[in-house]
């Protein structure tokens, strides 16, 4: 991917999923996804109506968190999450998949869920969380062949929960996102998510294949990246 | 505060909710767990909604209930999904299922949004307990008030202080609620207990019923869980 600028704004979803902030926060990272150029904005359900309020008319997309942050409820509630909240203006929606079904081998039950959240996203851009650092290389792997075969959109590494910096449990790394980009590429595209603090991160896991990173570091980053490219 | 303060160490096991919720718990893990709770009359096991069935199926006949979530741990869901969630746990036949609450709308004082919320989960839920989680960690003594106030005009008597992921409920936070509410609510902690003296105090604090992941150890229980271990 050719970087300037323009097109490393446009790699970040800038997230805001704490729970003891308020709707002042909300209409904050509204703003600065705006200013910025950001891809998206990716919030809780319950505030997806006001974010798709506050950024109607701006290209910015908003983004809904499903699942956060354990994943753990079935593919049919997880298609009836899906479905309201891209009626209640979400226009990307992030989901954390079941970890338990992948550590106990039960694709099958992946398959379902991914084949579920594809046909209620619809048109709708349709992310999948793995939480890496829960699963074997096989098994992410593993991951990421059934939801390329779902035809979902992208696959993204972690929660971000739980999450230090990359390399570190719970954030995300150049080797998972290398490892799922190599088997999701070129139908599928990869989201790092989790513990992306400075520039330094943001390139390594760019150049690793992410061509979007999940973060609540954005307004930081993008103003980096002015001081060292311009 | 109604009743004795020196509950024996084994007896606390009758006030204890011990659950397992965890991103990567199986149902292998699910059974394990019921199995080495099952001997020791726990008042409840929380598990996720997905093992409900195998709960209710595996203490079907014991003491020990099943209790579930919905929107947990941190409530970031619409409306329509905590009741999507509820039904499920209804039908399924938890007898309590415990409901991150609306935490923008609390940070946001808009009570009578967490109110509407409230009264439409107990509505869904019929004969289903409801017990509301207000994460009184990320509160103040206002918006603990205000919240606690909401989910009575709702209709809902039982809360629950915490997620148990993250924040701590104290001591404090258990007598505040107690003494402005004590005579209408439940009040069920989570978040820090972890000895048996943490749960005698917090019932002598109005706590009727305390959830804790070292549920054994609080009840001098010399059975290990294999949890696993991890971030």
């Amino acid at each position: 991917m050719k970087l300037n600028r323009k097109s490393f704004a446009a790699t970040i979803d800038h997230t805001y999923l704490k729970i003891e902030g308020g709707m002042g926060d909300i209409v904050r990272v509204c703003c600065e996804a705006e200013k910025h150029g950001f891809a998206s904005v990716a919030v809780y359900p319950s505030v997806v109506p006001a974010a798709a309020r506050l950024l109607r008319g701006t290209p910015v997309k908003v983004c809904a968190a499903l699942g956060f942050d354990l994943g753990t409820y079935t593919p049919t509630q997880k298609a009836f999450e899906t479905r309201d909240i891209i009626e209640k203006g979400a226009t990307e929606v992030d989901l954390v998949m079941n970890v338990a079904a992948a550590k106990s081998k039960n694709w099958s039950l992946l398959e379902e869920e991914f084949g579920k959240f594809r046909e209620a996203a619809g048109k709708t851009t349709a992310k999948i969380i793995l939480e890496t650092y829960l699963l074997t290389d096989e098994e992410k792997a593993e991951v990421c062949r059934i939801a390329k075969a779902a035809k979902l959109d992208f696959v993204k590494t972690s929660t971000g929960f739980r999450a230090g910096s990359p390399g570190k449990p719970g954030g995300a790394t150049v080797h998972d996102v290398k490892l799922m980009a190599d088997t999701v590429f070129p139908e599928l595209r990869v989201k790092a998510a989790g513990g992306i603090r400075t520039l330094d991160d943001a390139l390594a896991l760019i150049e690793a294949g992410a061509t979007r990173l999940g973060c609540s570091a954005g307004v930081e980053l993008v103003e980096a990246y002015a001081k060292r490219f311009g | 505060m109604k009743e004795q303060k020196q509950i024996s160490r084994r007896d606390m096991a009758t006030r204890i909710i011990t659950s397992l919720i965890e991103a990567d718990v199986t149902e292998a893990h699910i059974l394990d767990f019921l199995k080495c709770v099952k001997p020791h009359g726990f008042l409840s096991v929380a598990v996720d909604l997905p093992f409900v069935d195998t709960a209710v199926d595996y203490l079907k006949g014991a003491k020990t209930r099943v209790t579930t979530v919905a929107s947990y741990p941190l409530g970031g869901m619409t409306a329509e999904t905590k009741l999507d969630e509820v039904m499920f746990a209804r039908e399924h036949g938890a007898f309590d299922v415990d409901v991150s609450m609306n935490y923008f709308a609390i940070k946001g004082g808009r009570f009578s949004d967490v109110e509407d919320e409230v009264r439409r989960i107990m509505g869904a839920a019929q004969s289903l307990k409801v017990v509301m989680i207000p994460q009184v960690g990320i509160l103040t003594n206002d918006e603990k008030a205000k919240t606690c106030e909401a989910l009575l005009r709702g209709g809902c008597t039982s809360i629950k202080t915490g997620s148990g992921f993250g924040w701590t409920t104290y001591l404090e936070d258990g007598r505040f609620i107690h003494r402005k509410f004590g005579d209408d609510l439940h009040i069920e902690v989570a978040g820090g207990v972890r000895t048996y003296e943490d749960a005698l105090a917090m019932l002598a604090a109005g706590a009727e019923i305390i959830h804790s992941s070292t549920a054994f150890e609080i009840c001098g229980i010399d059975e290990k869980l294999a949890y696993r271990q991890q971030g």
